[in-house]
């Protein structure tokens, strides 16, 4: 999963990005809202938790303009208004979801979960397929009913996997979704992540591979 | 009924002309019954007996030989006027000549008939005023009717006005009367109206602003603090190491808003006035408060013409205004050259505050705008340490306070010249301990929490 944080205020930025990285996501900053609209642009996110006050360019241009382009990021708005007519205006610019400052971190990864599984198509909170069963919120793998311990990292792409029910994956995409901005582009982390999986999903094998494409389950 | 001002002019408007019309038939009645115009008499003359008769009575007087039984069957012409010895020959229809033996008859005669003519008279006269009565009374009530309306057409505006502005509620406060048109006195009360509806909406959306800025200042701290603690708890690795470093965080983050809320409480003593003034040596405070940023001051070219100036004011809310103005000057200063001058000046009755430094234009425009709460650059607004935005406006309400005014003037070649006049110039320059010290103790009491680190 890769969320854009877009917030001004930089410290507030890192911690939640700190969290939510041991939660598993790939986390990106924007710090205003130009600089968020440019990363929106460039990559693909489930989720972009965006701040209200953004400087050079204010959150909600931003979200109308992420609602207008559509685009399967959704926008979760973070704001210190709180007030009902705010949640009002909030929703109606066309953000998913309203979370006014000051939240509970736990409520929201609940709510940025929530969000990303709703992006197409809809996602139920726990995949199965081929025996394996993926809690997303409870970050636990099971196949045939025994636990399996994976990185996050493997995680991450396992999620996509199966996710895309038995469609290709391709390193690419895989990259994009499952690691964040800081990463080299030309590394092979995808493919040594992808061998570590199997090795831990054991026999019979179900990642295949497909030549010059990607990987599927 | 209720009193209202469509009743009131009604009444005035009917009152005056039944007096009007009153007055005029008062007149009418008094000339008619005095005599502009002639009063007819019976008179003999000779053997004729010229009986005068108002117009469109008929007369026709009959006597015979013994008695005298007057009929009197009146009709007749205007009278015409008869002179004595002259042998006239009254009109047709006048008179019937009248044959009598003797003057005493003719005399008395005469006498009735200037009787009939009298009561004629007061008959026509009663006549005149009982229809002019009826005609009075007929147009006063039509001009009763008549005012009504009119006045009520004339207050129409005004019962308009009335119940548009009893729609206004402070949430619909951007609606306006709207008497578009009217260039009378009532449409130059509903622009007035209007012109204070603006001026309403003005200060509670600046009202709201600030509320609204206030609780977003006061929210981002205690949003940092939890995030802090949360994500440091939720950590399975969490050491003492990194628990320390969380706790130090957000020890940090408890200081930013203690500042909020200091700087928030120092506007608003400074927007409710002085409570007790004391004599405050202002140039002694500015060398003061220069002194304890000396570090800061490093680097910066410092020129200070402090003249004696003491006013008389809060000494605590003028320590937080010159300390806003010095950091300010040292915060937004070119970075290659920066210099500060600091000048105290007594002028006339007033003490002037000039805090200058250089840095990059300011356009004119930015110039009001400053004093407003919450504004920034716009550059400040990332990074670790921003400003609150409220520095130049809390000087501005204690010079406001303190019967004075702030202003900025932008620099030509660059930077910022901030002017402080303050009123009540106090009584010459002495040296007052006293006044040092309460400042001292002032900043010592935990009320000011530190320089206060307000950008514009």
């Amino acid at each position: 999963m890769r969320v854009l944080i877009a917030e001004d205020h930089l410290e507030l930025a890192e911690t939640l990005a700190i969290g939510l990285r041991r939660e598993g996501m790939a986390v990106d900053l924007a710090g205003d809202g130009q600089a968020a609209l440019a990363q929106a642009h460039i990559y693909e996110y489930d989720v972009i938790v965006l701040d209200r006050d953004l400087p050079k360019l204010h959150g909600d241009k931003v979200c109308r303009t992420l609602a207008d382009e559509g685009g399967r990021a959704r926008v979760l708005m973070l704001t210190a208004s709180g007030g009902i007519e705010d949640r009002v205006a909030g929703l109606s610019l066309g953000a998913d979801d309203y979370l006014p400052k000051p939240f509970a971190f736990a409520e929201l990864v609940a709510r940025i979960r929530a969000l990303s599984r709703r992006a197409q198509p809809a996602l139920p909170p726990v995949l199965e397929r081929e025996g394996l069963e993926l809690d997303s919120a409870q970050r636990i793998v099971r196949r045939d009913g025994h636990r399996l311990e994976l990185s996050v990292k493997e995680f991450s792409v396992l999620e996509l996997l199966m996710a895309a029910r038995g469609a290709v994956v391709s390193p690419e995409q895989m990259l994009e979704r499952a690691w964040d901005d800081a990463t080299d582009p030309f590394t092979n982390v995808v493919k040594v992540t992808v061998s570590r999986l199997r090795r831990k999903l054991g026999d019979p094998p179900l990642i295949e591979t497909v030549a010059g494409v990607g990987y599927r389950l | 009924m209720r009193p209202t001002l469509r009743f009131r002019l009604t009444l005035l408007y009917g009152g005056c002309f039944i007096v009007a019309g009153a007055g005029l038939l008062g007149i009418t009645y008094a000339l008619f019954a005095n005599g502009t115009v002639q009063r007819p008499t019976a008179f003999a003359h000779g053997v004729q007996l010229s009986i005068p008769v108002p117009a469109g009575l008929k007369a026709i007087i009959a006597s015979g030989p013994r008695k005298l039984p007057v009929h009197t069957r009146l009709s007749g012409n205007p009278a015409p006027k008869a002179r004595l010895g002259t042998r006239t020959r009254p009109p047709a229809g006048f008179i019937q000549t009248v044959r009598s033996s003797g003057q005493k008859q003719i005399n008395s005669l005469v006498k009735r008939a200037n009787l009939v003519i009298q009561e004629q008279r007061s008959q026509s006269l009663t006549s005149l005023l009982t229809e002019s009565g009826i005609a009075l009374a007929i147009m006063a009530l039509l001009s009763i009717g008549l005012g009504w309306l009119l006045a009520g057409r004339a207050l129409a505006p005004l019962r308009v006005m009335n119940s548009r502005a009893r729609q206004i509620t402070e949430d619909t406060l951007h609606e306006r009367l709207g008497l578009d048109g009217r260039q009378d006195e009532l449409g130059e009360l509903a622009a007035t109206f209007d012109a204070v509806l603006a001026r309403l909406e003005q200060a509670f959306h600046s009202q709201r602003s600030f509320v609204a800025n206030a609780s977003h200042e006061l929210r981002t701290p205690v949003t940092l603090e939890r995030a802090l603690l949360e994500v440091a708890l939720a950590d399975p690795e969490a050491s003492v190491e990194s628990l320390r470093r969380t706790c130090e965080r957000v020890l940090a983050a408890g200081s930013q808003q203690e500042r909020v809320i200091d700087a928030l409480l120092a506007l608003a003593r400074g927007q409710a006035g002085i409570e007790a003034a004391q004599p405050v040596v202002l140039d002694e405070l500015v060398r003061h408060l220069i002194d304890d940023r000396a570090p800061q001051l490093e680097g910066i070219r410092l020129r200070t013409e402090l003249a004696p100036a003491t006013v008389s004011g809060d000494p605590a809310l003028l320590e937080r205004l010159v300390s806003n103005l010095l950091d300010n000057a040292i915060v937004h200063n070119s970075p290659e050259a920066p210099w500060v001058t600091i000048e105290t000046a007594v002028t006339g009755r007033r003490v002037e505050l000039r805090v200058a430094n250089g840095g990059a234009v300011v356009p004119a425009d930015r110039v009001t705008e400053m004093f407003e709460p919450f504004r920034r650059l716009e550059a400040e607004r990332t990074g670790v340490d921003r400003g609150l935005g409220l520095g130049l406006s809390i000087v501005r309400a204690v010079a406001v306070a303190h019967g004075g005014e702030a202003e900025a003037i932008p620099l030509d070649a660059g930077g910022l010249e901030l002017v402080v006049r303050l009123g009540l110039a106090g009584p010459g320059p002495e040296r007052q301990e006293p006044s040092l010290h309460s400042v001292l103790d002032a900043s010592t009491d935990g009320v000011l929490a530190g320089p206060d680190r307000s950008h514009r």
